[in-house]
């Protein structure tokens, strides 16, 4: 793999230094094969509650702008981050 | 920290985590796209190896079955036997036929040297009578000598009885008028009638030569023919000499003959013909096997192979000889290594079918396209041929 900018970058962030690429990217789910990113999407959308929890006890949420792009912004990010550290 | 300075701050940290959150996914998308872009992946992938559908060569019932199904076998172990006998018998059978020619060869052989001699004795024949035709036309030469004899000898005569014939005449009036004596007369006569006598047998003698040469020509002609008979004869002799070419042209066929029944009877074993899986036995022994009738199945385990369904517009990023990611389904957690053998060269076409000759071309049309998907075969290089089964489900990453 050459070091490029847009394959060296996701490298050095400490959450894909974790990341093992040696599983399938499709998981079982009691004999259906769910393709990575399905899974991916569902933790996502678990975490985006969490972020969105916390934000609102911080009183955040309203200092973010507007929220129909921040949360679909920010549910893509993880999902994406998740994709990338774990099935890439 | 006052009521405005922390309102304040807490805009500046949401305005930050928005327009972050912004940018980080415009990032990461752009990332999750390049990534899957230069190492695309499909888990429309199954495993797959060679297979043969085991068959005998050579038919009859199974008296003994060696493998049990789903066994691993190697390469030369025995499979199943089929009933020899019948083979047995036909290579036997192959044998004595060998056998009987090379008796009939050497029958012929016999044959051939007593036309041989025939041949020899037709030739001494022929030249025996070519010997009678020479001693016949001697025989015509002395007879003719002879003819030529009698004729002198008769001419002589007929002049010696012209002689006593005038002396005759001449001394018969002296006899009467008496100027000879009688006896005189008398002798004179009987020297006619003894050159007539002559005569006569000169002229019988003569009759008798002709004849004789006559006959010496007769045989001069029946010597000539006695000739042509016996060269006739040496012809036929010398065509009733068999060739044993025709029954030595056999001798290559009976041997390919006795081979064959020989390769049969070999075939009867049949062997591993490599390393592999059986599978699909259903049979025991008794079964009747059929030449070219599938028995079982033989998996090849030597090589495995995973085809997976690229997208054409993935098929740009796929070389032949990179490396390929393998998992199965069956066993996530284990990475196998691959390496992209060949991509296929054709799936059966939309609107590819013929109705009735002609091209059968759906009306409705769609906007969207799905693109079509193609075969890549992709060898693996580590397979566990513990793991791996023939259409087991697997995802494939190109690298």
């Amino acid at each position: 793999m050459t070091p490029t900018r847009k394959n060296l970058l996701p490298a050095l962030l400490p959450l894909l230094l974790l990341a093992g690429c040696s599983r399938a990217p499709a998981v079982d789910v009691a004999g259906s094969f769910f393709p990575a990113w399905m899974v991916c999407l569902t933790i996502g959308v678990i975490l985006t509650f969490v972020v969105r929890a916390i934000l609102v006890r911080l009183r955040l949420e309203a200092e973010v702008g507007p929220l129909a792009l921040f949360y679909p912004g920010l549910l893509t990010l993880i999902t994406s981050l998740i994709w990338l550290a774990y099935f890439r | 920290m006052d009521q405005p300075a922390e309102l304040n701050l807490r805009k500046w940290i949401g305005r930050a985590l928005g327009l972050g959150v912004f940018l980080a996914t415009i990032w990461v998308v752009m990332t999750v796209v390049g990534e899957s872009n230069k190492s695309p992946r499909t888990d429309d992938a199954n495993v797959r190896a060679n297979f043969i559908e085991m068959a005998p060569e050579v038919n009859g019932r199974i008296m003994e079955l060696a493998v049990k199904d789903n066994t691993l076998i190697k390469k030369g172990d025995l499979l199943f036997v089929i009933d020899s006998r019948p083979y047995e018998f036909a290579l036997q059978s192959a044998l004595s036929d060998q056998a009987a020619l090379e008796q009939q060869i050497i029958d012929a052989k016999r044959r051939i040297a007593a036309a041989g001699s025939a041949v020899d004795a037709a030739k001494a024949a022929y030249d025996r009578s070519g010997t009678s035709v020479k001693t016949a036309a001697t025989g015509v030469d002395a007879a003719r000598a002879a003819v030529t004899r009698a004729r002198s000898a008769m001419a002589n005569s007929e002049a010696q009885l012209a002689l006593a014939k005038s002396n005759l005449k001449r001394i018969e009036p002296l006899v009467a008028k008496q100027f000879v004596t009688a006896e005189q007369g008398d002798q004179v006569r009987t020297a006619a009638n003894i050159a007539q006598g002559n005569a006569d047998e000169a002229k019988a003698a003569l009759a008798s030569a002709e004849a004789a040469q006559a006959q010496a020509i007769l045989r001069q002609q029946e010597a000539d023919t006695t000739v042509t008979e016996a060269k006739a004869r040496v012809g036929q002799a010398t065509y009733l000499v068999d060739t044993i070419d025709t029954l030595v042209s056999q001798r290559e066929a009976r041997a390919a003959r006795v081979a064959s029944a020989r390769l049969d009877l070999e075939r009867c074993r049949v062997v591993a013909p490599f390393d592999g899986y059986v599978t699909n036995l259903n049979i025991s022994e008794g079964a009747y096997a059929r030449a070219g009738v599938s028995v079982f199945t033989i998996i090849d385990s030597r090589k495995w192979y995973v085809i997976a369904n690229y997208r054409e517009s993935s098929l740009a990023n796929i070389h032949d000889g990179m490396h390929v990611d393998v998992f199965l389904m069956g066993h996530p957690d284990r990475k196998f290594n691959g390496i992209v053998e060949s991509t296929g060269f054709g799936v059966f076409p939309e609107d590819g079918r013929t109705v009735g000759g002609l091209p059968d071309v759906q009306r409705t049309l769609n906007w969207v396209h799905l693109s079509s998907r193609f075969p890549v075969r992709i060898r693996v290089q580590d397979p566990d041929p513990t793991l791996f089964r023939i259409g087991a489900t697997a995802v494939t990453v190109v690298r």
